[in-house]
């Protein structure tokens, strides 16, 4: 199995790099005859306080599981107390102590890429995902698979996210989705937080042609192509991250 | 389309309140034994400003989302923050966390995960303090917010529109306050025109009426002007409405009747989330 992947990303219009609460995490270079793949997007809630380190955790976390199985949901007590120990370093002013206890909030999705047997053209994957950013399985110019929603008006202002406090994750359970299925040579995968994959929804129910992302892609192509988007109202002014996974 | 201006820092939202300070305010809130409506109203609004302020608190310091403004009417008209803040009108939520007048100690009860309650200490941000005497001059009242927000306005002619909160528990003293409130909703940004929400706060036990949409169940003819004094709520805002469990209709308005403390924080939490929040 050989993997290319390519990451892009974007703060929000207005605001800063340093301000931008999605995080990725990608397996390092691409390497032939691997037999297994993992990347992750996490999308920060904006309206929680150090969103972006949680957000960050969680990929990190997801990616470094070992192959027999991402067990996110056992190492969560551990990154939670990671989590309030970096938060709690330095003195906080009152509303910073008050929201740090309100705990951080994201969206994970998680890709795993697997190997088939030997003789076997093609292989597994399987995908983990709490909340609305979103998986886009690509074959040619189709999308056969969209997780966990395949539809744009499924999108809501609240969606249920992976908390950084205990009491935050009560509904997770059954919100948790997980899927799986088979690649064949020449797939890609897209991975896409909530703004973008909203975007590319739409576009797909109002009948627009599927063009490829072109491999090699810019990320200053990636920016002018969000701005415009967001310029002409068609995206929302919101963190944007996505992965590209082409598996052969 | 209206009303769906982004809220951002360069772009802040304006909420501006108009807080009954009449003598009345002293009587108890119905349903409240003990509990003076004026003092009520304080501890709502101090908990309002410090949602506000956890709202727009991020890891890196408070992001200026929010102006606000809290005018007291009574025995008089003005701006009513105290201490450091004291005499303002308009100020960034950023200053608002950093200067309130004291923080005090309160407890909550909190479960105490085996099926218990535990009292809870926590800090309680205090920068506005009941007060009651005099009258109840609306007019003026909304004569003051009317020339706070057109200088704001100047300032922010694309944003957010201003939303203003009237809070009272009577009728206006100082005449029909139907021209001012006209002169207050008639200011504009590009986004939509300024959103003048009022409530009413109950002395006798009545059922509250939240959000309605005409005037044909209200009780009497000043529950008809405080409804027609008050603007349509805005899409976003009745889609919030709705997600809280209200039954709100497509011309309902931002106005609650006989309202107690619990309808009195859910109108405002809901009257004060424009949408689009980046």
């Amino acid at each position: 199995m050989y993997v290319a992947s390519n990451a892009y990303w974007l703060p929000k219009a207005g605001n800063s790099d340093e301000e931008y609460e999605d995080a990725f995490c990608i397996e390092s270079e691409p390497v032939a005859h691997r037999t297994f793949f993992r990347c992750a997007v996490a999308d920060g809630e904006t309206e929680t306080s150090f969103s972006g380190l949680w957000a960050a955790m969680l990929v990190r976390a997801y990616c470094c599981s070992p192959q027999d199985g991402p067990n996110l949901h056992d190492e969560l007590p551990r990154l939670q107390a990671d989590w309030r120990e970096q938060v709690g370093r330095k003195p906080l002013p009152w509303y910073a102590e008050q929201k740090a206890l309100q705990g951080a909030f994201a969206a994970l999705l998680g890709l795993t890429v697997m190997a088939g047997a030997a003789g076997e053209v093609g292989g597994r994957w399987e995908t983990l995902a709490v909340g609305d950013s979103c998986l886009f399985h690509v074959r040619g110019a189709e999308v056969i698979g969209a997780f966990p929603l395949d539809h744009a008006e499924a999108f809501s202002n609240r969606p249920v996210l992976r908390s950084s406090n205990d009491g935050g994750n009560g509904e997770l359970a059954e919100h948790r989705a997980c899927a799986v299925g088979a690649w064949e040579p020449g797939d890609t995968f897209y991975l896409m937080t909530d703004a973008l994959a909203h975007w590319f929804l739409t576009r797909i129910e109002r009948g627009h042609t599927l063009r490829p992302l072109p491999s090699r892609l810019e990320q200053s192509e990636f920016a002018g192509w969000i701005a415009d988007l967001r310029r002409v109202g068609e995206l929302r002014n919101d963190d944007v991250t996505l992965l590209r996974v082409h598996v052969t | 389309m209206s009303y769906e201006a982004e809220i951002s820092r360069v772009n802040p939202a304006c909420l501006l309140f108009l807080v009954d300070q009449s003598g009345s305010m002293e009587d108890d809130w119905s349903g409240e034994p003990g509990k003076k409506k004026a003092d009520g109203l304080a501890t709502i609004i101090n908990r309002l400003l410090q949602n506000l302020v956890l709202k727009c608190a991020k890891s890196e310091g408070i992001r200026d989302y929010y102006h606000v403004g809290v005018i007291g009417y009574g025995g008089n008209v003005g701006p009513a923050f105290s201490g450091e803040l004291s005499g303002r009108d308009l100020v960034p939520i950023s200053e608002i966390a950093n200067a309130p007048a004291r923080i005090e100690e309160r407890t909550r009860k909190v479960d105490d995960g085996v099926g218990g309650l535990v009292d809870q200490t926590v800090k309680f941000p205090v920068w506005f303090d009941a007060t009651a005497s005099g009258g109840t001059p609306m007019r003026a009242a909304l004569s003051c917010a009317e020339g706070i927000l057109t200088a704001w306005i100047s300032q922010h002619a694309d944003g957010f529109p201003p939303i203003v909160i009237n809070i009272t528990d009577g009728e206006s003293t100082d005449g029909d306050p139907t021209q001012a409130a006209g002169a207050v909703t008639s200011l504009a940004t590009t986004d939509g025109q300024a959103l003048l929400f009022n409530v009413h706060l109950s002395e006798q036990r009545a059922e509250p009426i939240q959000f309605p949409d005409g005037e044909a169940g209200l009780p009497d003819q000043y529950a008809k002007l405080l409804f027609r004094m008050s603007s349509p709520l805005p899409p976003s805002m009745q889609g919030v409405a709705r997600q809280e469990g209200f039954e709100v209709g497509e011309g309902a308005r931002g106005f609650a009747f006989n309202a107690d403390m619990v309808s009195v924080i859910q109108f405002l939490d809901i009257g004060t989330r424009p949408s689009n929040l980046r």
